[in-house]
């Protein structure tokens, strides 16, 4: 390093002059007085940084980071180098990087309590409690009287699960605190925290101490009353408990969870396996309440859960139902949908139902009541049988009820609705997308109609129908797809995803799924912008549950159905299958007329920085970027592998994981499955898969193969694995579905040409088989075997779904 | 069957969810954190048998004064209408704010053109129109701002105001206009309305 020459006063001035430049956002001049000094001073720091910050501002992030990376390597113990360094990665993203230059900044300044509050966040977000917990010690030395310091080393302390500390530091942190720090609703939260530490310690005394001695001061009581109710079924205290649940009912009737607590208080776990006992202690239970309470829907509900004689069930559910179909309120079927897995529940609302059509029929009248009803009474009663037959899969019966209610009432769009899911549950998507457009028509103002109609606009591979829907409600001056990633609008970028997977664009599908991926991440940012807002009320419980949650930000249904079709995107990109599904060419409605688009630039909103326009919307480029495919699939399986019990997730992680040769992760895969479900089909068609893979492989180790054909109990060569075939089924007995028929024909169609006839019969025997979708995959990945097979299982398919759109005969054009 | 309780961290996707399929006005996932990790206590959800949100009301304390209970949002999904869900949600978001945050009215912006909504506020609830604020909506509709008073004595204060805000305010005019009876001039009536602002969380 050059000895650093003495800066004259005129080049100090200009320095802090460089700053003021910066702040006022001047930044080619600040940029011009930089280069002026480092000519002279090629080491200074100030105006090195300055630089780097200037550049980056300036939208020439890569000059900047280079800049900043030389100034680090040239100046190693210079803090502010470090941390220039840290800040450009952290505007980049690159949270991980930018955690270990804020470190080293640290590390050659180690009073600077700036940096560390910087520092902070990013080990949040990384997890990194151990150095977390670090940070806070040390920031909580040079600066003892911030707040945010001390509740930081609390949440780290609990997120640790050191709950022990966690209280400790609080409890003191609450001492440093003046009266009016912990006023209102900022008392309650104090305590509160502190009960659900005890709670999560099992120190249920000292909990229901604090809940006891400060009933006055809490002002949550919806929270306190329940934990209290909770800490007492912990002590067994049963009575005590059923007062506390009597409490919040007073306050709520509607809240289910209090319910499943009161029947707990009552020593009834579950409502499955009830005894007689139990049942009369629920019965006179509810007809206590139901006399307290007698406008409460739930309450009314319960009893059908639990009643076990069919009169008194078939008595409570006339009761339950009337006013629904007087008032034609459209949700009773929904209402009553969670107990259709019980086939005399099924069979009771079949009887009631025609029963009550009968008695409108004939006296206009419900069962058990002399009041005249309207006319409209029969409309709403025709549209549960609809919906009941719908269920049971009887779609004639469901077809003739829905159209005798349109002919009743044709203006009614709820019968539409219905007559779409029925066309859908039949798979034919292309009348279900006809019948909610009707819907639509009826009330175009209505969002939820437009929204659930562009769905299945897309369901029915028409994404331009579904943009045209969507441009009458988004915002006009941004692009369908700036919006709806703007909102993190996740089912549209799914669905619109799910549209180009099935018909074979899978660049565009993985494009979108991305989008998921991106929201998800920016979920998982938004931890690290509450540290210091939380102090405000002191909201430390809802803290830790948010970053809880963020631990398992990918465990929701959105996206784990997304993820899996993200990874059949890239298993289908290697395996090139039969298109499902091509995209409708025009659309079904057109756009309305646009105003010409004057798109402004889009600005992020915390930088300031321009986006730059997607010049690569088809995802082509992108794709072609990836070095293994496969790497990002088993990204994206990381994820959704997490705390699952899928068997499709772990029958993905097999096909990656066979391709990937990852052989032993295949069978940890394998064991899963068996696990969850040990008839699976999908167990028997990955293992099969494994096998022949791995005799193919001639690098494969013979510990490798070993374990593979000791999971299999077969040996790899044909014969044997033929053989076995007939052992699979038959062992499975009266287990053996459609499903497990087409996996055996399938690996029998691939490994012995000659035994098509075999194949044909098991895959053709489709007796029994209800799942449109589950065929269109079948059909799908049969296209990868046979051509000749995948045909005649078309036909097959076709008269087993006569109206479903995937399996109609292929039309020449 | 449809359960109404608290709103929990792990019900903000599915309002989220909830409001793009419902509602125009939607917002990032941070402003619902944002209410959540400020005021737990006074939002609510319903939840059908599979766990799904079907309804939602996002409440909040207005942030220029923590004596107004606001709220952000409402909906519920049209297929669980005419159950009361939105009556439900309200009352419990409605007893929340006045005993956790001791408000004492709670206001609410409508649609003009949104009459269900309104006659649901208004009839339903007994919310009063406060004020019409212009072009308050992105694509420059008017909003009622409506307001609901949860402590009488509170709402007969207020009323009591107003009544004087407009004595003074006719007298003053009626100075004023004594004064400058020969020269007539234009009057401005411009009602300023605050514009939402949905991405920025203050």
């Amino acid at each position: 390093m050059a000895p650093t020459k003495e800066l004259t006063n005129k080049e100090i001035t200009a320095i802090k002059n460089i700053s003021k430049l910066f702040d006022d956002k001047k930044y080619s001049k600040g940029l011009k007085e930089c280069n002026t000094i480092l000519k002279n001073h090629p080491d200074n720091p100030d105006a090195s940084c300055f630089k780097s910050l200037i550049l980056y501002n300036l939208e020439q992030q890569y000059d900047a980071r280079e800049n900043a990376l030389k100034t680090t390597k040239t100046l190693p113990t210079n803090s502010m180098a470090w941390h220039t360094l840290g800040y450009i990665y952290k505007l980049d993203k690159n949270y991980i990087d930018a955690a270990t230059a804020f470190k080293n900044a640290s590390k050659f300044n180690k009073e600077s309590s700036q940096i560390l509050k910087e520092l902070a966040p990013l080990q949040l977000y990384s997890r990194d409690l151990e150095g977390l917990k670090e940070t806070y010690a040390t920031l909580l030395k040079l600066q003892p009287s911030y707040k945010p310091h001390w509740t930081g080393l609390v949440t780290t302390y609990h997120l640790m699960g050191q709950t022990k500390p966690a209280l400790s530091v609080f409890e003191r942190y609450l001492d440093t605190l003046e009266d009016k720090d912990l006023s209102g609703v900022k008392q309650t939260e104090s305590i509160l925290y502190r009960c659900m530490l005890h709670y999560e310690l099992e120190e249920y005394d000292q909990a229901l101490e604090l809940l006891v001695n400060n009933e006055k001061k809490i002002i949550d009581k919806l929270w306190a009353i329940s934990k209290h109710g909770d800490i007492l079924l912990k002590k067994g205290d049963l009575a005590a408990a059923e007062s506390k649940f009597r409490d919040l009912i007073k306050l709520n009737q509607d809240d289910l969870s209090i319910h499943k607590k009161l029947w707990e208080s009552k020593n009834i776990k579950s409502l499955d396996n009830l005894s007689d006992e139990e049942i009369s202690t629920l019965v006179s239970l509810y007809k206590e309440l139901g006399s307290l309470y007698p406008k409460s829907l739930l309450i009314q509900k319960i009893p059908l859960l639990f009643l076990k004689d069919k009169q008194q069930f078939r008595e409570h559910a006339v009761f339950y139902t009337k006013n629904f179909l007087s008032k034609g309120i459209p949700s009773l079927f929904n209402n009553l949908k969670c107990l259709y897995n019980n086939k005399e529940k099924v069979e009771i609302f079949s009887q009631l139902f025609l029963d009550q059509l009968q008695s409108l029929k004939e006296k206009q009248q419900l069962l058990g009541s002399d009041e005249k009803e309207s006319p409209s009474t029969i409309l709403w009663c025709l549209y549960y049988l609809a919906q009941h037959y719908d269920r049971t899969k009887d779609f004639s019966t469901s077809l003739s009820f829905i159209n005798q209610a349109i002919d009743h009432t044709p203006t009614c769009l709820d019968l539409y609705v219905v007559k779409a899911k029925l066309y859908k549950h039949q798979g034919d998507l292309q009348k279900a997308y006809e019948e909610y457009d009707r819907a639509r028509n009826l009330d175009l103002a209505d969002r939820y109609l437009n929204t659930k109609c562009a769905l299945y606009a897309l369901r029915n591979n028409d994404p331009d129908t579904a943009e045209a829907i969507f441009s009458l409600i988004k915002d006009e001056t941004q692009t369908l797809l700036f919006n709806i990633q703007e909102f993190q609008c996740i089912w549209y970028e799914r669905e619109l995803g799910k549209a180009y997977l099935r018909a074979g664009d899978n660049a565009r599908a993985i494009k979108l799924f991305n989008l998921v991926d991106k929201n998800h991440l920016e979920y998982l940012e938004d931890q690290m912008d509450f540290h210091n807002h939380i102090n405000k009320k002191l909201t430390m419980r809802s803290y830790i549950e948010f970053l809880r949650w963020e631990d398992q930000v990918y465990q929701n249904k959105p996206y784990i159905a997304t993820g899996k079709a993200h990874v059949k995107a890239y298993l289908n990109h290697q395996n090139k299958p039969e298109v499902m599904a091509p995209l409708k060419k025009v659309p079904a409605i057109k756009k309305p007329a646009t105003k010409p688009a004057q798109l402004e630039p889009k600005k992020d909103p915390n930088t300031g920085l321009t986006i730059p326009e997607d010049d690569d919307l088809n995802g082509k480029k992108f794709l072609v970027k990836q070095v293994n495919l496969m790497d990002s699939a088993q990204l994206i399986l990381d994820n959704l592998l997490k705390n699952t019990n899928d068997i499709e997730i772990y029958s993905l992680a097999c096909q990656v994981n066979t391709y990937q040769k990852k052989y032993l992760l295949v069978l940890k895969s394998l064991a899963k499955i068996k696990s969850i479900d040990e008839n699976s089909p999908c167990y028997y068609d990955n293992l099969v898969n494994l096998v022949i893979k791995v005799s193919e492989d001639k690098e494969v180790s013979a510990i490798v193969k070993a374990a593979v054909e000791k999971q299999a109990t077969f040996s790899s060569d044909v014969d044997s694995i033929l053989v076995y075939n007939q052992t699979y089924l038959e062992k499975l007995g009266d287990n053996v579905t459609a499903q497990h028929r087409f996996v055996v024909g399938k690996i029998i169609a691939k490994l012995s040409p000659s035994s098509l006839d075999k194949a044909l019969e098991l895959i053709l025997n489709v007796q029994g088989e209800t799942d449109w979708k589950q065929c269109a995959d079948n059909l799908q990945s049969l296209s990868l075997v046979s051509s000749e097979l995948s045909s005649k299982y078309r036909e097959k398919l076709h008269q087993q779904f006569p109206i479903a759109n995937y399996f109609q005969p292929k039309v020449e054009n | 069957m449809v359960s109404i309780r608290p709103c929990q961290i792990g019900d903000l996707m599915s309002m989220q969810n909830a409001n793009l399929t419902c509602l125009p006005e939607n917002y990032q996932m941070k402003y619902y954190l944002y209410h959540f990790l400020t005021w737990p206590q006074t939002s609510f959800v319903a939840e059908d048998d599979k766990g799904n949100v079907v309804g939602y009301v996002l409440a909040k304390i207005d942030e220029n004064d923590p004596k107004r209970g606001h709220i952000t949002s409402l909906a519920v999904l049209r297929s669980q209408r005419k159950l009361g869900i939105a009556t439900k949600l309200m009352k419990q978001a409605e007893v929340a704010l006045l005993e956790v945050f001791d408000a004492d009215c709670v206001s609410l912006h409508v649609r003009k053109s949104n009459r269900a909504a309104f006659s649901l506020y208004h009839e339903v609830l007994k919310f009063k129109i406060d004020e019409i604020e212009k072009e308050y909506y992105g694509d420059k509709e008017d909003a009622y701002s409506m307001v609901l008073y949860l402590k009488p004595e509170v709402e007969e204060e207020k009323e009591r105001e107003k009544q004087l805000e407009k004595i003074n305010k006719a007298a003053k005019e009626s100075i004023e206009a004594a004064k400058r009876s020969n020269e007539p001039q234009p009057v401005s009536n411009v009602i300023h309305g605050k514009k939402k602002n949905v991405k920025k969380i203050e």
